[in-house]
């Protein structure tokens, strides 16, 4: 290594960072020229689990994948299994589940934009953000029995219903969510100093963003507008839903999908309490599933792909998960270098990393 | 269900190329344990639509990295290294079988029959 370059390793313990991963930074003064991002601190080996599971327990499992979407990774499998084996869901338990998702895209958002505040050293702004998140945390508590892992989805549909009372309450919450949004949106979108940090920062074009096969708000603020969503599963076909895009590129044009897409969640949320039809939560579902299946589902931090494969046996033969934050992370190799130092925070947080969904 | 091509080794890398050039993105690659033989599939998008392509090969043997075609697969292929003792030739950045695994880690765990360090073998 040349006189005027350094290696900084940036991580695994970190306080910008919620979870470990190390970046290997080459610096020549404060200037990146090499990154290279490791992980293996987090890994768990669920996949593994699959083969002495029975598919039942396995939702359970998949859950834990990652906590801020672990809804949307049990309706990502129950959505598998249920192709493989020729379910019908109901048609209530498809808005259900829709529902549920919406309210976990938004407090995933929610606590990105918290840790982009602090990451800022906005504190107030911070735990602003995070007061809101708690009212989401409220209704997945009140609606589902817990905050986090709500355990939902099952084979078949789901296992919990809302009633009339209970709709109701959403939607009063939603209202105030949707108002206390609005004064934290402002002030994110028209700060001086966020902007500074975050305008022509972390720069990826459409092809770039193409090339590189990211996914979620990386592609979709490169304006690509690819969003699962959009091939209608669960209840969304019903729901008009068009992905949000913004065209620069950059850590502001991402910040900006990802708090236009709370307003939109808010939207989709409604628009199905409103179609949501009466009927039954859950089909019985007997046997066990047999062949290959690809589920994808649009999560928070952008598309999350199943690939099942069964044998007709109580477990799976194979279980392979690919999260959106291990598309995401080849980014960082794209934008950390020629970046400033003291850049290096709000770039590793611009892809809003999950490294537990990414380990597995 | 899926539809998975065949390719061979021979193949493989022209016909990835073809996807690459027909504007599909790679979603990621997933290898499934066959007992003998492995089953690496490369998953394609475009619009929405999935393609695969399923390479099958005898275990032991080293396989083409398609990161010179696309960079992104080099999480996928590391990956694969990791779990499984898959050997890439041509991986563009390549973690040495560390990307997931600590030094102290079992080897490819995720492969029905591990393989084990020389001077652990008698203890398994």
């Amino acid at each position: 290594m040349s006189d005027n370059k350094s290696f900084i390793p940036f991580g695994p313990q970190h306080p910008v960072l919620p979870e470990p991963i190390q970046l290997r930074l080459v610096v020549e003064d404060e200037k990146i020229v090499e990154a290279l991002p490791t992980v293996g601190y987090v890994h768990r080996g669920l996949e593994k689990l699959a083969e002495v599971k029975n598919i039942n327990q396995m939702i359970y499992v998949v859950e834990r994948i990652c906590g801020i979407c672990s809804c949307m990774q049990a309706m990502t499998y129950c959505q598998g299994i249920e192709e493989l084996m020729d379910v019908e869901v109901p048609e209530r338990a498809k808005y259900l589940r829709t529902i549920w998702a919406e309210l976990h895209r938004m407090h995933s958002h929610l606590l990105w934009m918290g840790l982009m505040a602090d990451a800022f050293g906005y504190e107030s702004l911070f735990m602003q953000t995070w007061r809101i998140r708690e009212k989401v945390m409220d209704i997945l508590d009140k609606t589902a029995g817990n905050r986090v892992i709500i355990s939902v989805n099952i084979i078949g549909g789901v296992r919990r219903d809302i009633d009339d009372e209970m709709k109701k309450w959403v939607l009063d919450t939603l209202n105030d969510i949707e108002r206390d949004l609005k004064e934290v949106y402002n002030v994110m979108k028209d700060d001086y100093t966020i902007k500074k940090r975050t305008v022509g920062v972390g720069v990826i074009s459409r092809d770039e963003a193409f090339e590189m096969g990211l996914v979620g708000p990386m592609l979709k603020g490169s304006g690509y507008p690819y969003d699962m969503r959009t091939t209608g599963y669960a209840a969304y076909g019903n729901l008009g839903f068009q992905p949000i895009t913004e065209k620069d590129g950059d850590c502001y044009a991402r910040m900006l999908v990802r708090m236009r897409e709370l307003f939109q969640s808010i939207d989709l949320i409604r628009k199905a309490f409103a179609l949501m039809p009466e009927g039954e939560l859950a089909v019985p579902v007997k046997g066990n599933p047999d062949g290959e299946v690809i589920s994808r589902v649009e999560q928070a931090r952008g598309t999350v792909m199943y690939y099942i494969k069964a044998n007709g046996g109580k477990q799976l033969e194979r279980l392979r998960v690919r999260t959106p934050t291990f598309a995401n992370i080849a980014a960082l190799m794209k934008i950390l270098p020629g970046s400033q130092l003291a850049d290096v925070p709000v770039l590793v947080l611009t892809i809003d990393p999950c490294i537990s969904c990414t380990e597995r | 269900m899926i539809d998975a091509r065949e390719v061979t080794m021979e193949n493989l890398l022209d016909e990835v190329k073809k996807y690459h050039d027909g504007g599909y993105r790679l979603v990621t690659e997933s290898c499934v344990d066959l007992g003998d033989k492995f089953d690496i599939l490369y998953h394609f998008d475009k619009d929405y639509k999935l393609e695969n392509l399923r390479l099958t090969i005898d275990k032991g043997v080293r396989v083409k990295s398609i990161s010179s075609v696309y960079f992104s697969a080099i999480f996928s292929e590391n990956e694969m290294q990791d779990m499984f003792g898959v050997k890439f030739d041509g991986l563009a950045v390549d973690y040495g079988g560390k990307l997931l695994l600590g030094e102290d880690s079992p080897l490819s765990p995720m492969a029905h029959i591990q393989i084990v360090k020389k001077e652990d073998a008698g203890n398994v």
